[in-house]
């Protein structure tokens, strides 16, 4: 156990770590989002973030034609492409999403199937993209280019500021705010709110459930699209078991913070970026997943429902 | 609310059957399932052949094993209700007792087996008892990361051979005339069956009784039963304890045959597969479940030929199984409750689940 | 209508009274047609790389043979078995490759996983293995007499890479980390105990991890010198870019799980000075000839490609000296020597050559180059 080495390049682990949990929080946001409106864990979400990597490989060799060895662009170039790499990502995942309810759940939910025979069919669903994808990638990892030249901005007592992860967790933010906004102020986002809360009450109210539930898997597509952009932008390197890893993750904190409310997602995103950063200094990469699953335990019999979670009935989205 | 067509439901339709058969008759159904059932290692036909891989070790091992862990797993989500996401982790320190104590003690695999269970009962007790107050998908995370811990633990602990795993498993006594080796699987899947069979009659025995009854009262809903006085906790550790044990038992078998373990074997995946057999079959259902764990374990070693996108198949057929038949492939036919959390509303009206 | 549902049983028991076939002893017949050289490696699955170079390897060797012995009863296809590197796969598919007869031989497995799991099968059935690449040193005991190795194993190429680094570093100060993989913790092992002194700290990332930044904070608050990554490539680029990207610039080295052109691939210009050891040898450098040849029959020489064409070539051998079934093939191979591309292939009674070297590799300009043998 090594707290000298915590304490030591504290200001730098707590960067990195706010890095990660930004991406780790946008993919929670599609797991809360789901499970607001429709009490369900989405199996596939992490596939869908998956498929917004390779979507951003895709969008960058054959969109915009840079080749690997490429040496990083500049000016009006870089943000071009990234801000292409950007979009394209968001509304692959967004459609994979759209494609996986109406795949997977539409049909399971009208005819009011149990839970976990959804759960086993979202099963089914994440087992063939990842499969697909093997195929697709001979199983081996594909690397990114580097677009954007990593450099380090300044440092701050001890810790090496870099450009790509300001911009990660700068543009994080953003994305958190408008998905706030459009949950509260657009009339989707108070369906949403709505179906959250109670769906019989909202259908006689009159809001259209299914496209609400489209809409909050579009949505959450999209903040998985945006993490999938982000995460390639920083580790440039992606493949067909990406999706498992960061899945479970970014679910703990998603379960962490209070499944079904969105501040607990973004909490929860952040809190085990750090938690997973620190504890990787103090007790070693290898015991970090051990330690989130036994903090997130120890959370959970204090609070049942997470961080922010109030109650399971009472879903706050 | 009735069914749109009038489905043949099976499992019923069996169930009449047998509950019209004299006594006579029900003896001759069982001894002739349970005499197939040991014949089966010598099947020969090309329609249920495994190419590619051995068909007794499929037999053995997944099919078999599946099989227990299924009927395992399903008292404690199909009957009980709680959705355990971790199973793996408890055949996994079944093995791992066996692994342990059969390279570092004399005991041999008889006197290892009740060891074993006992360990994966405790560890169900320990688990249990703090998590199973936590609902539905706050319990599938936990018993989830449980079984991650289980095995990130293996990997990371050199003392009980860390990524290595451990080797040189000794086999089970010889009985009778009956080598237990590595070249032969029948005797050891005579004995998973032997143990099967067992698992099975106890838990028709259970269910029939208090705590069956006690399980279905918590799994339509935990409140009410609550309130109608059923010491909610105490059986859902039961439940889980019990369901615990099965997969412990089966780890001891397992690793007995397989000779050596590595922890990255005892993954998230196998216990996502059974759970899949128990929700495939059809939940709740000892038959179900049965025919749901042979029909997962057996596919993907049918279609090896396959080769490339089996496991993509696979997926789909998941998919579009559940899709069509969401009770299972042996649901009981009764509709039996309302889930308050899972709501639904057809769009044109009809078919309201209320 | 009761009629129609007694005939359906009779049906249905006749045709499962005729599925069960009396169990045939599995004693191994004499083979009725040509014999089969087996290959068992990853040949799908996230290794396959590995194993695709080394079946053409197999395959290269195979179809020389048959050129020049157009007579030999020798099957011309390899008899593929594919394990993915698993051993929860190996395990139900090698009693099925026990029982064919007519393999009587097989260059593998690859991966040392697998193999512990495959070698008490064959032993029981006596098929002979001669594995190009499975490096862990406790396999003998697994395989016993029908057991051989064409490479050296982690014993030895753990202190060499822990030399390579020494003498490409002056008063190097080592951090070792490790991927938690059997190989990977079986190597650092002796590059520990031959680095002594200068280890200065130790992390192990499992294989998934995919964020670094607390191994590379640790790295740099020990102020080591020279980090030495136990693993496979796909992690190994991955940490090494990281590693870079933060402004580190020590010196990076890892063992063969990481010699491979994908690393390059995956690393860029990351990948520029890595040191890598190998108990293997690229063919181009043992006979360009050959590997000139290999290339217009259709395959590409890789990592570990030399090693198993020796194998083969050794089993081909065995027969064309008039050995036809497992146990006489053993026993040639056992006792007899083969001059090999990489080695003379002379086995000891564990099964493991000797007068082998480790080799050293450096990556200059996106191209893995042969440093030379690791002095000792």
């Amino acid at each position: 156990m090594d707290f000298a080495l915590l304490h030591d390049a504290f200001w730098g682990l707590t960067f990195d770590g706010i890095a990660l949990g930004a991406i780790y929080a946008l993919i929670s946001l599609g797991y809360t989002l789901v499970y607001g409106v429709l009490r369900l864990i989405n199996f596939a979400h992490s596939e869908v973030f998956m498929i917004g990597t390779f979507a951003a490989l895709v969008a960058s060799s054959g969109l915009m034609g840079v080749k690997v060895e490429d040496e990083p662009r500049t000016g009006v170039s870089m943000i071009l492409t990234l801000l292409v790499c950007l979009v394209v990502a968001m509304l692959a995942s967004a459609i994979t999403a759209v494609l996986v309810e109406i795949v997977a759940y539409r049909r399971l939910r009208q005819r009011g199937a149990t839970k976990l025979a959804t759960l086993i069919s979202a099963i089914g669903v994440s087992i063939s993209l990842v499969e697909l994808f093997r195929i697709l990638t001979d199983s081996l990892p594909r690397e990114f280019p580097r677009i954007m030249e990593k450099t380090f901005l300044f440092s701050y007592a001890g810790a090496d500021i870099r450009n790509d992860k300001v911009i990660v967790i700068i543009a994080a933010g953003l994305m958190m705010f408008a998905l706030e906004r459009f949950i509260t102020k657009s009339r989707l986002g108070k369906g949403i709110r709505a179906v959250s809360m109670d769906e019989n009450t909202s259908t006689l109210m009159g809001v259209n459930i299914n496209r609400v539930i489209t809409v909050t898997f579009f949505a959450g597509g999209l903040m998985a699209g945006a993490a999938a952009f982000f995460y390639i932008l920083v580790y440039e390197n992606t493949s067909f078991k990406v999706g498992f890893f960061l899945g479970i993750s970014a679910f703990t904190a998603a379960v962490l913070g209070g499944i079904g409310n969105l501040k607990g997602a973004l909490f929860g995103g952040f809190a085990l970026g750090l938690m997973e950063t620190w504890t990787s200094a103090v007790f070693g990469t290898a015991w970090k997943a051990v330690i989130s699953f036994i903090i997130l335990v120890l959370v959970l019999l204090i609070k049942p429902t997470g961080l922010f979670g109030e109650s399971i009935q009472q879903a706050r989205v | 609310m009735a069914d749109k067509k009038q489905r043949i439901n099976l499992r019923d339709r069996g169930a009449e059957y047998w509950e019209r058969s004299p006594k006579w008759r029900r003896v001759a159904m069982a001894i002739f399932f349970i005499a197939v059932c040991y014949a089966l290692p010598f099947l020969n036909n090309p329609l249920i052949n495994t190419p590619g891989s051995d068909f007794q070790s499929v037999l053995f091992y997944p099919v078999g094993m599946y099989v227990l862990m299924a009927i395992g797993l399903n008292i404690v989500v199909g009957k009980s209700g709680l959705l355990d996401l971790g199973y793996v982790a408890f055949f996994a320190i079944g093995a791992y007792t066996m692994a342990i104590l059969g390279t570092k003690t004399a005991l041999n695999f008889w006197e290892i087996m009740p060891i074993g269970i006992g360990l994966a009962m405790l560890s169900g007790v320990l688990l249990g008892t703090p998590t199973l107050r936590l609902r539905g998908d706050y319990l599938a995370i936990v018993t989830l990361g449980f079984g991650e811990i289980v095995r990130i633990f293996a990997v990371n602990t050199d003392s009980i051979g860390g990524s290595r795993g451990i080797a040189g498993i000794p086999t089970p006594p010889d009985i009778f005339k009956a080598k237990f080796t590595i070249l032969d699987p029948k005797p050891y899947y005579w004995v998973l069956l032997t143990f099967t069979l067992l698992v099975i009659w106890m838990v028709r025995r259970m269910a029939a009784r208090r705590p069956g009854r006690a399980w279905d009262a918590i799994r339509q809903d935990d409140d009410v039963a609550q309130l109608m006085g059923i010491d909610t906790r105490k059986y859902k550790v039961w439940a889980f304890v019990l369901g615990a044990a099965v997969a412990g038992m089966g780890g001891v078998i397992y690793a007995s045959q397989i000779l050596s373990i590595v922890p990255d074997q005892f993954n998230l995946n196998i216990s996502i597969l059974i759970l899949a057999c128990v929700v495939f079959g059809g939940i709740g259902n000892v038959w179900g479940v049965i025919l749901g764990a042979v029909l997962l374990a057996f596919t993907p070693e049918r279609i090896r030929f396959l080769s490339q996108p089996r496991i993509l198949v696979f997926g789909i057929a998941l998919v579009v199984m559940m899709n069509l038949r969401p009770d299972g492939i042996l649901p009981k036919k009764k509709r039996e409750h309302f889930d308050p959390d899972w709501h639904t509303v057809e769009e044109s009206g009809e078919g309201q689940t209320k | 209508m009761k009629k129609n549902r007694v005939l359906a049983v009779v049906a249905a028991v006749a045709i499962a009274t005729s599925s069960f076939v009396a169990f045939a002893p599995s004693a191994s017949a004499a083979c009725s047609s040509k014999l089969k050289i087996a290959y068992q490696g990853p040949l799908t699955g996230p290794e396959a790389a590995l194993g695709i170079n080394e079946l053409n390897g197999v395959k290269f060797a195979l179809k020389k043979f048959l050129a020049a012995n157009k007579s030999a009863n020798v099957d011309p296809v390899v008899y593929e078995v594919d394990d993915q590197g698993d051993p929860a796969v190996a395990g139900p598919i090698a009693p099925k490759v026990a029982a064919e007869e007519c393999v009587v031989a097989l260059v593998g497995p690859a991966y040392s996983g697998a193999s512990k799991v495959s070698l008490p099968v064959y032993l029981s059935a006596g098929l002979p293995i001669i594995t190009p690449s499975a490096t862990n040193p406790t396999l003998p005991s697994f395989g016993k007499s029908i057991f051989h190795r064409a490479v050296l194993t982690d014993d030895y190429q753990g202190p060499a890479l822990a030399r390579l680094v020494t003498q490409n570093v002056k008063n190097a100060k080592v951090f070792l980390v490790n991927d938690a993989s059997d190989y990977a913790v079986g190597l650092q092992k002796t590059v520990d105990i031959t680095l002594a002194g200068r280890v200065v700290g130790k992390d192990v990332t499992p294989t998934g991890t995919t964020d670094f930044t607390a191994t590379i904070a640790k790295i740099k608050k020990s102020k080591a010198t020279a980090v030495i990554y136990s693993g496979y490539f796909s992690q190994a680029a991955v940490f090494v870019k990281q590693l870079r990207d933060s402004g580190s610039k020590i010196v990076f080295a890892s063992g063969d799980g990481t010699l491979d052109a994908q690393f390059v691939k995956l690393a860029r210009k990351a990948a520029e000075g890595v040191l890598l050891s190998a108990p293997a040898i690229p063919m181009e450098t043992a006979s360009p000839k050959l590997a000139a040849e290999m290339v217009k029959a259709g395959w590409t020489p890789g990592v570990y490609t030399t090693e198993s064409y020796d194998a083969a070539n050794f089993f081909l051998e065995a027969i064309k000296a008039g050995n036809s079934d497992r146990a006489s093939i053993n026993k040639y191979v056992s006792t007899q020597s083969s001059k090999g591309l990489s080695k003379v292939l002379k086995f000891d009674a564990d099964g493991e050559v000797s007068g082998a070297d480790v080799n050293g590799f450096v990556i200059k300009n996106g191209k893995i180059v042969l440093l030379g043998a690791i002095k000792a």
